[in-house]
């Protein structure tokens, strides 16, 4: 029994370690490595990045390429959904601060 | 929602203030025009047919969960009404893609596009919707982040004109109009000093402070104060001489025009890193 559990062990523990490590060092998140700050600066950053949730809009396949946009829908015979925001001289596109 | 644009339709996002003065800006524009308003989500064909309209406009009142609800509806709802208007079609084939894929991560043309983000914060924790944004290093600003000396203690400053270039991470509201920019910072102190060394890379360790003034739309009677300290790291890969990292990691207060000007507590990251490893 012992060894069928160290065997499972064996086998599990770097298949979990990896994934564990990217994940803590960023990798996986593309986000840089986090480790060298102190635990108060880590938590501040937790705070203040946005969630997953909250970026669920960067799912949305964005075109900022106007002209792209059109020979896309052109082709794909398909509307377009337009977002515009701005106004008042503000620089920018809708994608950030704007 | 995200996956019925992502799956029936072109999204575009566009500033109405910055469209081009070209044959797909005018394309654009003519379709803002059917709606005589300047802002909003439209649906229209690729002929440039509105088939569905909507500008989101507040109640005063309303809470914000109960605000960004009526939002998601009304915006399915002009989806849907858009979608009906134009006929059936194809689900997309959904293909990875990405609009801005040099914020926070690589080169850009000019230099280095740090992504920003900034939200209020009470008793430590997130105190309404986050910022993002991001702020461009010109190529020739971007070395002095760099170790210069692979001594541990070595230390130096970041030129002002450099640090200046982050006083929009000041501002915790999405809106420009409310954002400090270069010109705005009154304060912009960074220092670097080097924090250890090992036989492949060098760690940075940067500390500083920016204050700024910024007067909404440039009216003197708006001022908007904002101020934070700094601190966080660098990663300089020695065998290739180039910055890998950079994480940037601000504390602060944000006072906003009268008579709401009573200073709120802010966070802000800036950060960056050379290789792209997965979404951010």
């Amino acid at each position: 029994m012992t060894t069928l559990v160290w065997r499972w062990v064996r086998i599990a523990l770097p298949a979990i370690a990896v994934p564990l490590h990217l994940i803590s060092s960023g990798d996986l998140l593309g986000q840089p490595d986090y480790r060298h700050l102190d635990a108060p600066a880590q938590r501040l950053i937790t705070a203040v990045k946005p969630t997953p949730a909250e970026l669920r809009w960067q799912q949305v396949p964005w075109e900022l390429d106007l002209q792209e946009a059109i020979v896309a829908a052109r082709k794909e015979k398909r509307p377009i959904f337009l977002w515009a925001a701005g106004g008042r001289n503000r620089d920018g596109v809708p994608l950030e601060r704007c | 929602m995200v996956r019925k644009v992502a799956e029936n339709l072109v999204p575009v996002a566009l500033n109405a203030n910055r469209i081009p003065n070209d044959d797909a800006g005018r394309f654009f524009r003519a379709i803002m025009q059917q709606s005589h308003w300047p802002q909003g989500i439209w649906i229209a064909s690729p002929e440039g047919k509105v088939l569905a309209f909507n500008y989101f406009q507040a109640k005063s009142g309303e809470a914000p969960a109960q605000s960004k609800a009526r939002w998601v509806q009304e915006t399915l709802t002009a989806v849907d009404a858009g979608l009906q208007a134009f006929g059936p079609i194809e689900a997309r084939r959904l293909q990875v893609h990405d609009p801005m894929p040099d914020r926070g991560c690589g080169y850009c043309p000019t230099g280095v596009r740090l992504a920003v983000y900034a939200r209020f914060l009470k008793d430590g924790r997130s105190d309404g919707d986050p910022v993002v944004d991001s702020v461009t290093i010109p190529a020739d600003e971007w070395k002095p982040f760099g170790a210069k000396d692979a001594t541990v203690g070595a230390n130096w400053t970041i030129p002002e004109t450099t640090a200046r270039r982050l006083a929009p991470v000041l501002s915790p509201i999405t809106d420009s109009i409310y954002t400090p920019q270069a010109a705005d910072a009154k304060v912009a102190q960074f220092q670097a000093r080097v924090q250890s060394v090992e036989p492949e890379r060098i760690w940075i360790r940067y500390t500083g402070n920016l204050e700024s003034l910024h007067y909404r739309d440039g009216d003197p009677k708006m001022p908007i104060r904002a101020a934070a300290s700094a601190e966080g790291f660098g990663e300089w890969d020695r065998t290739q001489n180039r910055m890998t990292a950079l994480v940037l990691v601000f504390r602060g207060s944000y006072r906003n025009v009268p008579p709401w000007d009573q200073p709120k507590g802010t966070g802000g990251v800036v950060e960056w890193r050379l290789e792209r490893a997965g979404k951010r």
